[in-house]
């Protein structure tokens, strides 16, 4: 039978440092996931997951048993690729590191719309989407990333975040409302 | 009619809604509503939900092969893992600011009660010895006067005598003698249970003075061990603080 995370968290906390690969192999590829929807760079996000197994690693003792050890895992991603996008120089033009939130729907709205001034609202469009992800809080891009990319519950996206599900849906509807004002207005001009 | 809020739409859309069925409801009856939920809609169905890239299914052993060697990086130094123990996770970082601060004021206490303490002993000493030298010096004042009278007393009463019959002034001188002898042996019985009493009517006050200081210095650790013991129950009681995001700009 499989060992629980708790119980291998317990024996690396007892010195059994190679069980710590259990729960590399077993989490790597949702830090991944995460990782990539919040920096948008695929090299970003290995050096996030490597990162956040090394911070776990280290602080494996503020690991409280009663919670979720993967939400705990993912909580410390959050904050290495807020970090992370924190050190990046600020990034305007059109890039791979954008394209996991907005090319391909602005691909897809091109697509949809009949518009002569399509490719200047494509770019237009771009760079808000991306604007509107950098002016989001931590908190807020995190929960809208958790909940509108990966579909994750409230609860989830509260333990990830440190705070209960009210809080939770707060920072969700707060993040949506920030987006909706950026785009709005370019989306009224396609239609 | 009360319309739908923003926060009941947004919540709607993504399902977690507390009332899901009365939203529905009133999606049905509300052209205007209905209006302002198809414009989130819109907006939010044009970002895309691209794929993430694939990682092979030995994702997990390639970051452990990498991760490995660094690990041994992460040696913590002993002092970190004192206040990382696993008995106390429960307790936020900043307990440690405040624990500090009372570890350094009750050591500056015991310190003070610690020096107060050696300098009432010092000063209680010395002056014990000052008093004790001075009663000495007065008692052995009084003693050499009162034998100085006697002396003369007597040598004058030799003289007066010296033509009296030898044998009565003899006698007479000689119960004068041994009467001023009892006397002063008395006087310094007196004299020597006066110090006595002087001196445990200090060691008392002495002992007295001690038990206060006792007394006080328990009183004082018990309020540190009482503010300790909130101290740690606050720090138990106050939730973990939120990641310690970054706000943008």
């Amino acid at each position: 039978m499989e060992d629980s995370d708790t119980a291998v968290v317990r024996q690396v906390r007892a010195g059994d440092k190679d069980a710590f690969r259990v729960l590399v192999e077993r989490h790597s590829h949702a830090l991944f996931r995460l990782a990539y929807r919040m920096t948008g760079n695929e090299h970003d996000a290995d050096d996030v997951v490597q990162e956040t197994f090394l911070r776990a690693f280290r602080h494996l003792n503020r690991f409280e048993p009663a919670r979720s050890f993967g939400a705990w895992l993912h909580r410390i991603t959050v904050n290495c690729s807020i970090n992370l996008l924190h050190q990046r120089p600020p990034q305007v033009e059109t890039s791979q590191a954008c394209t996991p939130l907005a090319a391909d729907a602005l691909d897809s709205l091109a697509a949809t719309t009949p518009s002569p001034d399509g490719a200047a609202i494509h770019a237009e469009l771009q760079q808000r989407v991306q604007a509107a992800l950098g002016r989001l809080s931590a908190g807020e891009r995190t929960a809208f990333v958790l909940r509108h990319f990966e579909g994750e519950s409230i609860e989830h996206i509260g333990a990830v975040l440190g705070v209960g599900t009210s809080a939770a849906k707060q920072y969700v509807f707060r993040g949506v409302q920030k987006v909706r004002r950026e785009l709005e207005p370019l989306l009224s001009l396609t239609r | 009619m009360k319309h739908l809020s923003d926060e009941q739409l947004v919540f709607h859309h993504y399902q977690v809604s507390d009332d899901g069925h009365s939203v529905e409801a009133h999606l049905a009856g509300c052209e205007a509503c209905r209006a302002r939920y198809q414009a989130l809609q819109d907006v939010l169905s044009a970002i895309p939900v691209t794929p993430v890239p694939e990682r092979s299914a030995d994702y997990g052993r390639q970051v452990w092969q990498r991760l490995q060697p660094r690990l041994d990086e992460c040696v913590v130094p002993f002092w970190r893992r004192l206040f990382e123990r696993p008995s106390l996770p429960s307790l936020p970082r900043w307990w440690l600011a405040p624990a500090m601060t009372a570890l350094v004021l009750a050591a500056f206490l015991v310190g003070l009660f610690w020096s107060r303490s050696r300098a009432q002993d010092t000063l209680a000493s010395r002056l014990r010895q000052e008093l004790r030298q001075e009663l000495v010096a007065d008692f052995q004042s009084a003693l050499n006067r009162s034998q100085e009278r006697s002396s003369n007393a007597l040598a004058a009463l030799e003289a007066r005598l010296a033509n009296d019959s030898k044998a009565e002034a003899r006698q007479l001188v000689q119960a004068l003698h041994d009467m001023l002898g009892r006397a002063r042996a008395e006087d310094r019985q007196m004299l020597l249970a006066m110090f006595r009493n002087w001196e445990e009517d200090n060691a008392a006050a002495y002992v007295t003075l001690r038990q206060d200081l006792e007394e006080l210095a328990s009183l004082t650790d018990k309020e540190m061990r009482r503010a300790r013991s909130i101290l740690v129950e606050l720090a138990a009681q106050t939730p973990p603080p939120d990641p310690p995001f970054r706000i943008n700009k």
